[in-house]
């Protein structure tokens, strides 16, 4: 459109010139909004990113602040916990109390370790080592002897000049003969971190929840190195997991092969009565032909295969370590034969041609006594190891023991046990054998 | 005072006036809207979007009706012919706008008079630029013919 015809639309509208266009924008109310708008977006004009920003940065170190001023409060809550600095010496001291006697050897790997046996019954192992940093990390442990009070315990500290001193540190054993262990870390002659390691020790813990559960029999050994060192953990991922749903198919169905009696499980009530079954030629085959002997909880339980049969991955997390180079804490796969698996990759299945009777059901295979763990369980393992993963000694329930009634019971058959002790003294027999 | 600034108001009084019919009425509007422009949450600068001034006045205009509507009608009705700075060259092109449906002149008169791009109007009234040339097309055809004469506009 020419600019002649736009005129003439304009006039045309017939739109008479507004009166107050040159002065509407120099009163003063305009420009005092316009002022006040200004100062109200010079905030929005920060991008947007900075302003949230800033915003969460604020609020983390509110954060930070009050968690620290948390823990700086609840250390201070509880001092009994605490092992403070008091003195340098050159000796490390068990306290007070009458002692028999007191031995002192130095081990191997560098650690000094006292033993202090009282007249009271009492024995406080002293231990002194140091960890990667340099430091040193004194472990008391006490045990007490049933029906005797424990007494104050002093951890001393090397190198020859921190001594670390428990002055509220009074730990009571009770008459079932609790352990407890207190832990320093010094740094030349300066303690950095002296926690009583009673309340937070993950073994102490386990101990306490063991005795609670009626375990008197559990076996409870940890050695001072293997408490100082951090977990690790070694599970591994299975090539296929299989989650477990819909119908589930017997194996029998296509294998034809009875299982193992269901009444000759380890899950038979186990009567006090009953005699003491240890067959002590299959114990010391079991501790011979294991590298690694623990007890363990299961953590996850995982269905895969292996040459299209079943088998079960329980990852565990280990407690006690009776054999083996692995500590208190590590994590590891344990692979045993048995479990479930889809019905038409399930070897017998497909060899014989039913699969397809079972499109989409899992089939459940547990013959030869094989071991069905279930998250939470606790059992003592004996493993042997294949490439970073750990199999079942004899690959069925002849290799893992749970306890009940002060036996260890095998998980294939309720009339295998042994105790504790006997497991203990055959594996010191066997070690001694090596 | 930038010129800029002037022919935004220009503009948005001839928005106004166009539905208002009346010079005062729409300066108000015009001022109105230009006051709540500036308080406007998406205002950055008064030289950026005219199409919330736009949307403001066009929102003013109908409060005014609104109002009106509630209200007794004034006793002295606006007369165009009083107003003396109302020059119409073109009577005939004048009767055909007044012939236009009212949505139609105020697109003439926001593409023709107010110069407003297609995107800006298109945005205004939410629908595409497709449409709005569409529009703009038939209604100068609509014009020509009741002008009678091709070279009117």
């Amino acid at each position: 459109m020419k600019h002649k015809d736009k005129e003439a639309l304009k006039n045309a509208f017939g739109i008479p010139e507004p009166l107050e266009a040159d002065t509407f924008f120099e009163r003063p109310e305009f420009a005092e909004v316009k002022e006040k708008r200004r100062r109200a977006l010079l905030f929005h004009r920060i991008p947007a990113a900075l302003r949230y920003g800033t915003i969460a940065v604020a609020a983390a170190a509110v954060i930070g602040v009050w968690g620290g001023f948390r823990n700086w409060a609840k250390d201070d809550k509880f001092p009994a916990n605490e092992i403070t600095a008091t003195e340098e010496t050159n000796t490390a001291e068990s306290a007070t109390g009458s002692e028999d006697t007191t031995s002192t050897a130095p081990e191997g790997n560098g650690k000094d370790i006292t033993v202090t046996t009282t007249s009271d019954g009492e024995i406080i192992v002293t231990t002194v080592s140091s960890d990667d940093k340099g430091n040193s990390v004194t472990t008391v442990q006490t045990e007490a002897a049933p029906g005797v009070t424990g007494r104050t315990t002093t951890a001393a500290a090397r190198p020859s000049s921190g001594r670390t001193t428990a002055p509220s540190g009074r730990t009571t054993a009770p008459s079932s003969g609790r352990t407890t262990r207190t832990t320093a870390v010094t740094t030349g002659t300066s303690v950095i971190r002296t926690t009583a390691a009673v309340k937070t020790s993950p073994s102490v813990v386990t101990t306490t929840q063991q005795m609670e559960e009626g375990h008197s029999q559990w076996p409870v050994v940890a050695t001072t190195s293997q408490a100082s060192k951090s977990s690790r953990d070694n599970t591994v991922e299975p090539d296929v997991v299989y989650d477990v749903h819909g119908t589930i198919v017997d194996c029998r169905e296509f294998t034809g092969n009875a299982q193992s009696d269901p009444g000759d499980k380890a899950t038979d009530p186990v009567s006090p009565m009953d005699p003491v079954y240890t067959n002590t030629m299959d114990l010391e085959r079991l501790v011979y032909n294991s590298d690694l002997i623990v007890s363990a909880k299961v953590e996850k339980v995982i269905y895969t295969s292996e040459n299209g049969f079943p088998v079960t991955q329980s990852d565990i997390v280990i407690e006690n370590v009776y054999s083996g180079g692995m500590n208190s804490g590590d994590k590891i796969s344990v692979r045993s034969s048995g479990g479930y698996m889809p019905v038409n990759e399930y070897e017998p299945a497909v060899k014989g041609g039913f699969s397809y009777k079972y499109p989409n059901a899992f089939v459940f295979d547990n013959r030869n006594d094989a071991f069905m763990p279930e998250e939470g369980d606790r059992f003592v393992f004996f493993l042997v190891e294949d490439e970073g993963i750990y199999k079942l000694s004899s690959d069925n329930g002849d290799s893992v023991f749970h306890s009940s009634g002060g036996y260890l019971i095998s998980e294939s058959s309720s009339r295998d046990r042994t105790t504790f002790m006997e497991l203990v003294n055959t594996i010191a027999r066997i070690n001694d054998e090596r | 005072m930038s010129l800029d600034l002037k022919e935004k108001y220009n503009k948005i009084y001839r928005y106004c006036y166009l539905r208002v019919n009346d010079r005062p009425t729409a300066e108000d509007i015009t001022q109105e809207a230009f006051l709540r422009f500036i308080e406007h949450p998406q205002y950055r600068d008064i030289d950026e979007d005219i199409r919330i001034l736009y949307t403001i006045a066009g929102n003013l205009c109908k409060d005014h009706f609104r109002k009106q509507t509630h209200d007794e009608l004034p006793e002295d009705i606006p007369d165009d012919s009083a107003d003396g700075e109302k020059l119409i060259e073109d009577i005939s092109l004048h009767a055909a706008l007044e012939s236009l449906a009212p949505e139609d002149r105020e697109l003439v008169l926001l593409r023709y008079v107010n110069e407003e791009p297609l995107g800006v109007i298109s945005k205004l009234l939410g629908i595409s630029r497709f449409s709005i040339d569409r529009r703009l097309k038939r209604i100068l055809a609509s014009l020509r013919s009741k002008l009678g004469k091709e070279d009117a506009v």
